[in-house]
């Protein structure tokens, strides 16, 4: 099964009026799941950039302000839902995708409620995480 | 007093938290978080599993899930078995093979067999791997164009796409007490799913464009139309959607076979093009009374205006509380109670 896509990247404006690419931040504790990312997102055109738990996410969102931020939910020394508060708090015009393998209504709500805009489950297809950030990026 | 909130801690020291007991007790119940050795409830420090008797509880009760499952599954299946391809993926008639593509992997890998925690039951995994395989050759079919619809530049066209039943005349039907409806779908309803519960198949969710004066009649029967009374716009952080529910256009709860208050959505007919996938707040104030409802859910259904319902999107609730479907259903009957000389009359 052949996918062919365009590039779908909008060039952003930062603050120094710089041309750039749109910034995706991966964060997994999972090496193999933020591999399975990047390659969801090779191709895309976007500026890649991953962390391993939820300390070092908030570290790179405080310094490069990510448009999106994938987010993993259970991780180690900080959940991903403490992540996401704090995220929120350094960087609060990314935008967060959550992907997790758990579902339940209490769980996507509370994601949702605490500022996230957007959830997919595990296992995932390249196509669904390539929309979503698209449809967060056309937003 | 707030409710305490919970985390939970795996053997590999991977956290999840915090959480209320009743959104920990629906994770537990769902086999995917077993590994639970330590807690921690509010500001105390972890504990062993043991000693938050609320948390061990909800782990050992946690049994119960998989035949309701099964029967999910097999009611499902049966179901699908009896329904146009593109009702089945929930995407328009007209939807584009790349459309089909993503339903198709949005509702499949729910069933795929390595999703399953370890330890499940065979049953559960049988029906599983019935529901991948019947999902994955309908893909193939569609794919391959042999499905019924005849792809064009990339499009498929609607009508004669039922699904073949298989040649062992298989309808499985099971139990009736769906709760996710497979395309899309994250809740529960408590009906089998898929019929509406006015029990109606009236031909009106066929897959078939059917005529103008049908399309014209079942409109008028219907009486509401993509610009009448739904209202989307920008929110904080989500679209959101007003909707007015009046007796004229109540059936949006009703009306679709999949998206329905039955299976916890709603169809609501809009003309602005909303992609598949969508987060949506949704309120509902009714007629002639004070009550609102303010849910949230996903676009699981697009419709181009190409069947006799017109334009408009599909649902699906992310929650719903009961006492707000009850209302709903109650709102429902209601107004589509035959009138007292009618009744008198039959």
């Amino acid at each position: 099964m052949a996918f062919l896509f365009r590039p779908i990247v909008n060039h952003c404006v930062t603050s120094a009026g710089v041309s750039s690419m749109p910034n995706v931040l991966i964060v997994d504790d999972d090496a193999f799941v933020r591999t399975h990312l990047r390659d969801s997102l090779a191709g895309t055109g976007f500026d890649l950039s991953e962390a391993a738990d939820g300390e070092e996410a908030c570290r790179l969102a405080a310094a490069k302000h990510p448009e999106v931020i994938l987010l993993d939910l259970v991780m180690p020394r900080q959940s991903g839902l403490e992540a996401l508060e704090r995220i929120r708090s350094v960087s609060p015009d990314s935008q967060v995708i959550v992907i997790t393998s758990l579902e339940s209504e209490g769980l996507i709500d509370q994601v949702l409620t605490a500022g996230a805009r957007d959830f997919v489950t595990k296992p995932f297809h390249p196509l669904e995480i390539i929309f979503a950030v698209q449809r967060l990026l056309k937003a | 007093m707030p409710a305490s909130r919970y985390w939970i801690c795996d053997s590999g020291g991977r956290i999840l938290g915090p959480l209320a007991i009743e959104t920990l007790r629906q994770l537990l119940a769902s086999g995917r978080v077993k590994d639970v050795v330590r807690v921690r409830k509010d500001s105390e420090s972890w504990q062993r599993l043991e000693q938050v008797p609320e948390v061990a509880a909800a782990l050992e009760t946690a049994g119960e899930l998989p035949q309701l499952e099964v029967a999910r599954i097999r009611s499902w299946l049966g179901e699908f078995r009896s329904r146009p391809v593109h009702e089945v993926f929930g995407v328009a008639c007209q939807a584009s093979v790349e459309q089909y593509r993503l339903a198709y992997f949005r509702m499949v890998k729910a069933y795929h067999p390595a999703r399953l925690p370890a330890g499940s039951p065979e049953e559960l995994r049988s029906a599983c791997v019935e529901m991948f395989q019947f999902l994955a050759k309908l893909m193939a079919a569609v794919e391959k164009g042999t499905d019924g619809a005849t792809p064009a530049n990339g499009s498929k066209s609607c009508g004669g796409s039922e699904i073949a039943t298989p040649a062992n005349g298989s309808k499985s039907g099971g139990g009736t007490n769906g709760t996710t409806p497979p395309n899309g779908s994250k809740s529960g309803g408590a009906s089998n799913g898929a019929t509406p519960p006015n029990g109606s198949k009236n031909g009106v969710i066929n897959g078939s464009p059917g005529t103008a004066t049908e399309r014209s009649q079942a409109q008028k029967r219907f009486s509401y139309g993509p610009d009448e009374f739904v209202g989307i716009t920008p929110g904080k952080n989500f679209l959101q959607a007003t909707v007015r529910v009046t007796p004229q256009n109540v059936q949006m709860f009703t009306q679709h076979a999949l998206v329905n208050l039955s299976t916890q959505g709603v169809f609501l007919p809009t003309s602005r093009p909303i992609p598949l996938g969508t987060l949506l707040d949704v309120r509902f104030e009714f007629e002639d009374s004070p009550h609102q409802i303010t849910t949230r859910g996903r676009v699981v259904w697009e419709n181009v205006g190409v069947t006799s319902m017109g334009a408009g999107l599909g649902v699906r609730f992310i929650r719903l509380a009961k006492d707000d479907q009850e209302f709903i259903q109650r709102f429902v009957d209601k107004v589509t109670q035959p009138a007292p000389s009618a009744r008198q009359a039959g």
